[in-house]
């Protein structure tokens, strides 16, 4: 199958866009489409599956987005609905033009038409048709048959048999979605797909018919005698047992599938949430919320004991200054001789009383004696302060000494205190800087949701778990009604000897045995050799992309097609590698799985090596040939990752695009695609 | 990469190349071209071509 050319009306960011990927050479099979984030690479994709299944299936929302909710950004074209007037009719259509293996020609087209009505809206036309499966969205297929292309019937079915949906995300790869090419679903499928490619569903069908022919002739044994009915009687009460255990076995086997789904899709999302045991880290949080509530009571001690030395303190601290400074003026007077002072009171007092001084002059303050007894009075006044200052002096002068080292104890108490609530303060901070960091961790993750996951993990594992056992009944049960059905079989077959038209049955039945065992046979190589060799092109690819060549083993595929990396030392590695491991380990199989199964499709691949680093990109690009060889590829990349390979491409290179946009004055713009310059 | 003729000449070169009887080689083939050629063909029209299948190849065997 190859993709001639995909031509855009009205879709998205596309007013008008065609892009051919037809290639003069077969050696120049790539072709590129650059463009920067936002422009439209990924609506191609989004185009192609609209068109061939009616879903845009690249949207970044997922499946969550419903194309009907009026919010949503509409499928049609803006500038082409703001242009149309009211009331007009506009369509929104993707064409591909296809060819198959066989070199016939296909066209599809998928057409959608919009009414612009009044008040910047627009519906789905004809009016009311406005239905997720609406019958009023057109989808043709033709066939060229001569020069001419003729309308086919039933175009979903044919599309599903030219590029089945089912392998939709195999041939449409989705870097951003490479977690999800490793679910059972995805491998379930594939092995499905895998199986109907290499005609290995075409033996199982043989065989499930051949099986059901020998019945046939076993259940005309029955008239032949009396033995040969009882035998076959009994051989169908067998059988119906051995179907019912059958049926049961399917059912159960589908309870397990359903559980193991379940299992991955909660650990996806877990992982997706939690990089690390958000359990282990809400512990570790409590127990710092733990250290730091004692650290503050810590604190909150210090700081009581700081307070009681600053009350017992605070005299000595506020009133220590004044006394230096009173100590020193006394020291002065007392140098000055003015301490103690020179004159007794109580002879001043005398003088004073008596109003007369011992050389005789007057001090009764009478006319011309004022100033005299004014003065010594003020003597008088003053050796009063200076008696009592000295006294308490004296009396002070002893406990200077104690209250200067009290106070300088002080300090130094108030140091050693400030040091250990300053300790306690980092310590805190430490513990809140972790918790911070924790927060960032935990951040977005809801808690609750997580606990309900885990807990919804638990049941499915225990239910997993449950529904195991059974299917291990179950198949024993049918091991030994298989032994019974051949025991019976035999005696059966030996019945049949004693007639001649028993003989003649018996011969049938024995040479549909023979073919039944030989096409098992068949169909067992082909399946092993098949995903044998999917096997090694996976390891071989994988290994010429990574860069830690040593540190895995292998890259394992499964009976179910389900892959697994084994590391080094044995353990199995897929679930802890990188993203961009993962997007090289998912190219890898993507391209063994083209190679081998014979997917008859062409490839897009949307960001190849938008998360890988700079020398894997280099082996990536280097062994791309040998990869996808003969394919039909299409890479949908930014400038900045293209640009850097672009000389490594040119050997396979067919073509380039690249998108541009264009912005109009009434601030909507439209992509248009151009040669890449 | 096999196209489906492709894919039919491998299917039918393998059942060529397995240890059994000529008539089972040439029985099996029989089968899956008629599986190939009318994967739309009906229960009963199934049937039918088994048994013709399986009669002219066991009489033939006589």
């Amino acid at each position: 199958m190859q993709i001639e050319s995909i031509t855009l009306t009205n879709y998205r960011q596309y007013s008008k866009a065609k892009l051919d990927f037809t290639s003069p050479e077969r050696t120049k099979f790539l072709t590129v489409i650059v463009g920067e984030s936002g422009f439209g690479k990924t609506n191609i994709l989004n185009a192609i599956s609209w068109c061939l299944y009616g879903e845009e299936l690249h949207l970044t929302g997922g499946k969550n987005i419903s194309p009907q909710d009026e919010n949503v950004l509409p499928i049609y074209n803006i500038p082409a609905f703001v242009e149309a007037k009211p009331m007009q009719v506009f369509s929104v259509s993707v064409e591909i033009v296809m060819n198959d293996s066989s070199g016939q020609k296909w066209v599809i087209e998928r057409t959608k038409k919009f009414q612009k009505l009044k008040g910047d809206k627009a519906a789905m036309f004809p009016l009311g048709s406005n239905s997720p499966d609406s019958s009023f969205v057109s989808l043709t297929i033709q066939k060229k048959k001569g020069g001419n292309y003729e309308p086919q019937d039933n175009p979903v079915e044919r599309i599903g048999s030219l590029v089945p949906k089912a392998l939709e995300q195999y041939f449409l790869f989705d870097a951003e979605k490479i977690r999800d090419y490793f679910t059972v679903h995805v491998a379930a499928a594939i092995k499905e797909e895998v199986n109907k490619l290499s005609q290995v569903d075409t033996l199982s069908r043989a065989i499930e018919r051949l099986e059901k022919k020998q019945d046939d002739f076993r259940r005309e044994s029955r008239p032949i005698s009396v033995s040969t009915a009882k035998l076959q009687e009994e051989l169908q009460k067998i059988r119906d047992c051995l179907a019912g255990e059958r049926g049961e076995l399917r059912d159960f086997e589908a309870q397990k599938k359903a559980c193991y789904d379940t299992i991955q899709m909660i650990e996806t999302e877990l992982r997706g949430c939690t990089e690390e045991n958000v359990a282990s880290l809400q512990k570790l949080k409590e127990e710092y919320d733990e250290a730091i509530r004692k650290l503050e009571d810590e604190l909150e001690s210090n700081e009581v004991k700081k307070q009681k030395a600053l009350v017992k303190y605070a005299p000595i601290i506020l009133t220590l200054p004044a006394i230096k400074s009173t100590s020193h003026v006394i020291a002065r007077l007392k140098k000055a001789g003015e301490l103690p002072p020179e004159y007794r009171r109580s002879f001043l007092k005398r003088l004073l009383q008596e109003g007369k001084c011992i050389c005789g002059e007057d001090l009764s303050g009478k006319a011309g004696s004022k100033d005299r007894r004014t003065s010594v009075q003020k003597l008088l006044n003053d050796t009063d302060e200076l008696s009592e200052a000295s006294a308490d002096i004296s009396r002070f002068d002893g406990d200077m000494d104690r209250l200067e080292s009290e106070a300088t104890a002080f300090w130094e108490q108030l140091d050693e205190h400030g040091s250990t609530i300053k300790k306690i303060e980092t310590e805190i901070e430490k513990r809140r800087i972790k918790i911070a960091d924790i927060d960032g961790k935990l951040k977005g993750i809801n808690i609750e949701k997580v606990s309900r996951l885990q807990e919804r993990l638990h049941e499915a594992e225990k239910a997993k778990d449950e529904w195991s056992k059974r299917i291990g009944a179950c198949e024993g049960r049918i091991s030994d009604l298989k032994d019974d059905e051949s025991d019976k079989a035999e005696e059966l077959d030996e019945e049949l000897k004693k007639t001649e038209k028993g003989l003649k049955l018996k011969k049938k039945i024995d040479f549909l045995g023979d073919a039944i065992e030989t096409a098992e046979r068949v169909r067992d190589s082909i399946t092993k050799e098949v995903k044998g060799e999917v096997a090694r092109l996976t390891n071989e690819n994988f290994f010429s992309f990574i860069s830690k060549k040593t540190a895995f083993e292998k890259v394992e595929i499964t009976d179910e097609y389900e892959v697994n990396v084994v590391h080094a030392l044995g353990w199995q590695a897929r679930q802890y590698l990188s993203t961009g491991e993962t997007q090289m380990l998912a190219l890898a199989f993507f391209a063994a799985l083209h190679r081998v199964s014979g997917l008859d499709m062409p490839i897009f691949i949307d960001a190849p090596l938008a998360r890988i680093s700079e020398a894997p990109t280099e082996r990536i690009v280097e062994a791309f040939p040998k990869c996808f060889e003969s394919k039909q590829v299409c890479l949908l990349m930014l400038d900045k990752e293209y640009r850097p390979v672009r000389d490594n491409f040119s050997p396979i290179l067919c073509r380039e695009y690249q998108i541009l946009y264009s912005e109009k004055e009434e601030g909507y713009g439209a992509s248009v695609v151009t040669d890449y310059a | 990469m096999l196209g489906n003729v492709e894919r039919t000449k491998w299917i039918l070169d393998r059942i060529e190349k397995c240890k059994c009887e000529e008539h089972t080689k040439e029985f099996l083939k029989g089968i899956v071209l008629f599986e190939l050629g009318s994967l739309e063909s009906g229960e009963k029209h199934w049937k039918s071509a088994y048994e013709s299948m399986i009669e002219r190849i066991t009489e033939k065997e006589k």
